[in-house]
């Protein structure tokens, strides 16, 4: 009986984290914005986090939720983790995660070329 | 009825706080350096507890304060996260006293907020306020407790200002009636969930009113599948996943609508009371400039990585050398000032022995954690982990075991016991368990005498390299192999769990306390000395046993004849050089009747497919001390006395001119190098096995430890003599 849950639970488990990545590949495909893209320097503001619960339920506890403002620091030299500036400190993560978050009203470092990435920019 | 306040119970105030936010600056500042260290029982996490005299300020003269592990929130997923939730909810401490960093107070209130929620007593230490003021931020303290219903005093507690308010702070909230936790506000369709589950709480737990609102949301936002939390009862756990699920299938976002309200909650508070002018670029961000410069980062990281290693390696030697030379004199002491007999020998090879064995790591634990300590106190060590937790992550560990593993090239012990700085449980028991496949300093006498026995030659590598150093380079490279292969199988197997991620704060850079750097190391020291200390004296006093008794009354008496007969016949050094001789070949044939000698001939049958005869089989015994003592009791059995070392010429002429029974040579080449991998991959430590018994808090981790390591290293060098010698490369 126990096992039987176990083995539900683990099968649901695989299917939701089946699902998410599924859905993120297709959030990615129609344009949706990954804080894991952005160039160092820019700022956006947290749309949504789809990580693994664990790890889903540590960022946003952190702050790291819809509507909080972040905004890229740095790379690490081997171009893995990322550092965030957000809510008066700095978080590291990695690009796992990073991809996991989409983000809007993203404004590239420059203020100049300051334009939404991903908004059509005339040729 | 009033009780005289000497009868009063002592009150218990819990300090909880973020990472880095002060906790332990603050906790040493109010009890002074002496806790009482212990680890919390089945986790890996240490319990610091001390007395705190608050004397003057307060009718409480004395009281007992403990210091929870830091965390950023009260939900937990593991028994280590679940430690500060009971040390809330289910102790329910006189006061809590929360530190927070106030240059981060728009993160950090959160777990303010989550404390209050408890409904506890609760006092908000606004720490670091030195660093507020100098980067502008104003904080309307009266605002902020009003909100939480909590008295919120600013410190500084690595000056020690504002301790003296936030004892009398402390006292007050004693005895004082406890205001009622903030209201939050949620969405009608999660104020059901939360009702459903507190209801199910306050009948489990026996909890009402805010305690069990608390117990409520946490159980929402903590149980779920792949937890591993302890002692949730059934009906609390069954009604929190049912309501999980509901949520779920109503496409509600139920961790996020509970954290979220928090935030809200937070961000309204803040909004008002707290104003941030934001500097144009601190002093953190100009030392990263370099520190984590794609360039001068990874030079800045050698650099700081050398001198760990140095320190390990050799800084540490002089220290080590005076502990030996300490010990060797208080043995010859003993030996000189005692009657021969049985109970010289125990105080003299066990007990003293077996202090030496302890207090010889001595200067590498202190030394290391003097060292890492000053690196997370001044925050880099975070930034070593995000250095290189890319090459990290390839084998399924965390950034911040970059540090034990490359001190595991020294020596285990302290690499071990450097394991502490890992936050998760998991990534530190697997970082634990595969370290002692690196190959410490201790394995390199063994490699020393096998290569300068089997290959002495001049014989070289496409005319460069030396056999010897290419046989040696193999073996470094083969422990490295092993130790990341270990850890990534114990991964998914013995340590299964979540996927590691690496979420973690770069704190500022900060000036570490020289205070604080002592406490730590001290303490580290202690529990080394006290609980690893113990065992290992109590091991090395069996294997002296072992390697002593039973004696053979016929080997002694057939020596003393020949001294007799030697001292009649010689005298002046040809007599002393003899005795040495007669000396040597007794404590041999001794070792061979002892228990040690026994085991190792009944072990014969197993160890010859690995190459190895049973005088072999006493070595690696023996060699359970330390690896290097494999070199001296070789030394014993092949009769040239306990003084050989790896240098020794005639060991090594012993060893090339030794035979087994069948007449072949016992060491060549294809023997030699089966015995290195054999020492490369096995468990040949007993205080590697004491440490990790400490710092894992029980005997499970060690015994795993001990037997997938022993497999491995069995099956391995069979598996290299055992083809070897199909391709003929036996016959050397
Ligand atoms: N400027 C300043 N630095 C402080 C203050 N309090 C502590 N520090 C420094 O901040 C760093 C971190 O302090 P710790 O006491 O080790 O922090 P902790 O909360 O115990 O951190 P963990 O040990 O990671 O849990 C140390 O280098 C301290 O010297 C303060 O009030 N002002």
């Amino acid at each position: 009986m126990e096992n039987v849950r176990n083995d539900s639970r683990k099968l649901t488990g695989f299917l939701a984290h089946l699902l998410k990545m599924v859905l993120n590949k297709i959030m990615s495909l129609t344009g949706s914005t990954r804080l894991g893209d952005l160039p160092v320097g820019s700022r956006a503001v947290v749309a949504e986090v789809q990580c693994d619960r664990g790890v889903r339920r540590r960022l946003l506890e952190l702050g790291v939720l819809p509507g909080t403002s972040v905004e890229v620091m740095r790379r690490a030299p081997l171009g893995d983790p990322i550092e965030l500036s957000l809510r008066g400190y700095r978080l590291s993560i990695r690009g796992d995660e990073a991809h996991g978050i989409v983000v809007r009203d993203v404004v590239a470092e420059d203020a100049r070329v300051a334009s939404p990435v991903g908004a059509t920019s005339p040729e | 009825m009033s009780a005289a306040p000497a009868l009063a119970p002592t009150p218990r105030v819990h300090l909880v706080g973020n990472p880095n936010a002060g906790k332990t600056t603050l906790f040493n500042a109010l009890a002074g350096t002496r806790a009482r260290t212990g680890n919390y029982p089945g986790v890996t996490v240490e319990r610091r507890a001390a007395t705190w005299r608050i004397g003057e300020r307060s009718k409480h003269s004395e009281i007992e304060l403990v210091d929870l592990p830091g965390t950023y929130s009260l939900s937990a997923r593991s028994p280590e996260e679940q430690i500060a939730v009971d040390a809330l909810l289910r102790d329910r401490p006189s006061v809590v006293v929360v530190v927070l960093d106030a240059t981060s107070l728009q993160r950090s209130l959160y777990l303010a907020l989550q404390v209050r929620e408890t409904g506890l007593p609760t006092v908000v230490a606004l720490n670091m306020m030195d660093e507020a003021r100098a980067s502008g931020i104003a904080i309307d303290e009266a605002a902020i407790g009003g909100a939480l219903g909590a008295t919120v005093v600013p410190i500084v507690a690595s000056r020690g200002e504002g301790i003296d308010a936030l004892a009398r702070a402390v006292s007050d909230a004693i005895d004082a009636e406890v205001a009622p936790a903030p209201k939050i506000t949620h969405d009608a369709a999660t104020e059901a969930d939360l009702r459903a589950v507190e209801e199910v709480a306050a009948r489990t737990l026996d909890v009402t009113g805010d305690a069990a609102r608390a117990w409520a949301s946490w159980a929402l936002l903590s149980v779920g599948a792949g937890d591993e939390l302890r002692d949730v009862p059934a009906a609390l756990r069954a009604i929190a996943e049912e309501r999980q699920t509901k949520a779920e299938q109503q496409g509600r976002d139920l961790d996020l609508a509970l954290v979220a309200a928090r935030y809200a909650f937070l961000d309204r508070l803040t909004s008002t009371s707290v104003r941030e002018a934001r500097p144009a670029r601190t002093l953190t961000d100009r030392i990263d400039a370099i520190l984590v410069h794609p360039v001068l980062g990874f030079v800045a990281f050698a650099l700081v990585m050398y001198v760990v290693f140095e320190t390990l390696f050799s800084w540490s030697d002089p220290a080590i050398g005076l502990i030996e030379d300490g010990v060797g004199w208080a043995q010859g002491l003993a030996r000189g000032g005692m009657s021969e007999g049985p109970f010289r020998d125990l105080l003299v090879d066990g007990v003293l022995a077996g202090v030496g064995n302890v207090i010889v790591f001595v200067p590498q634990i202190g030394l290391l954690f003097l060292l890492i300590s000053f690196l997370e106190d001044s925050g880099y060590l975070a930034r070593v982990a995000f250095v290189i937790d890319r090459v990290m992550k390839a084998v399924g560990l965390h950034g911040k075991a970059f540090v034990p593993l490359l001190s595991g090239f020294a020596c285990a012990v302290p690499a071990v016991m450097a394991t502490r700085t890992i936050a998760s449980h998991k990534d530190r028991l697997v970082t634990m368990l595969a370290l002692p496949l690196m190959s410490c300093s201790a394995r390199l006498p063994v490699y020393v005498l096998v290569t300068g026995t089997v290959f002495a030659g001049e014989s070289r590598i496409a005319g460069i390299f030396s056999v010897g150093a290419v046989v040696l380079l193999s073996m470094y490279s083969l422990s490295v192999v092993a130790t990341l292969a270990a850890a990534a199988v114990l991964r998914r197997t013995a340590v299964r769990g979540p996927r590691p991620t690496l979420v973690l704060e770069l704190p500022p850079y900060r000036m570490p306390l020289v205070r604080n750097l002592l406490g730590t190391t001290w303490e580290r020291v202690r529990a080394f000395l006290v609980d690893a200390g113990t065992i290992i004296l109590a091991l090395t006093i069996v294997l002296w046993a072992l390697l002593s008794f039973p004696k053979s009354d016929e080997v002694a008496v057939a020596h003393e004849a020949q001294r007799i007969e030697a001292r009649a016949e010689l005298e002046g050094d040809a007599l002393d050089e003899r005795l040495a001789v007669i000396d040597a070949s007794e404590a041999g044939q001794q070792l061979e009747h002892s228990a040690a000698g026994r085991l190792g001939k009944a072990i014969e049958p197993a160890i010859e497919p690995l190459g190895m005869d049973w005088r072999m089989g006493v070595g690696v015994i023996g060699a359970f001390a330390a690896r290097e003592v494999f070199v001296s009791t070789l030394g014993i059995v092949f009769g040239i006395g306990d003084d050989a070392d790896e240098e020794s010429t005639s060991l090594r002429e012993q060893l090339r001119d030794a035979r087994r029974r069948d007449g072949s040579k016992l060491m060549t080449p294809l023997s030699g190098v089966a015995l290195m991998v054999f020492f490369v991959l096995a468990c040949q430590c007993m205080s590697t096995l004491a440490v990790v018994k400490r710092e894992s808090g029980s005997w499970k981790w060690p015994i795993l430890m001990f037997v997938y390591m022993t497999v491995l290293a069995y099956v391995v060098t069979l598996g290299v003599f055992q083809i070897g010698s199909a391709l003929g490369w036996g016959t050397g």
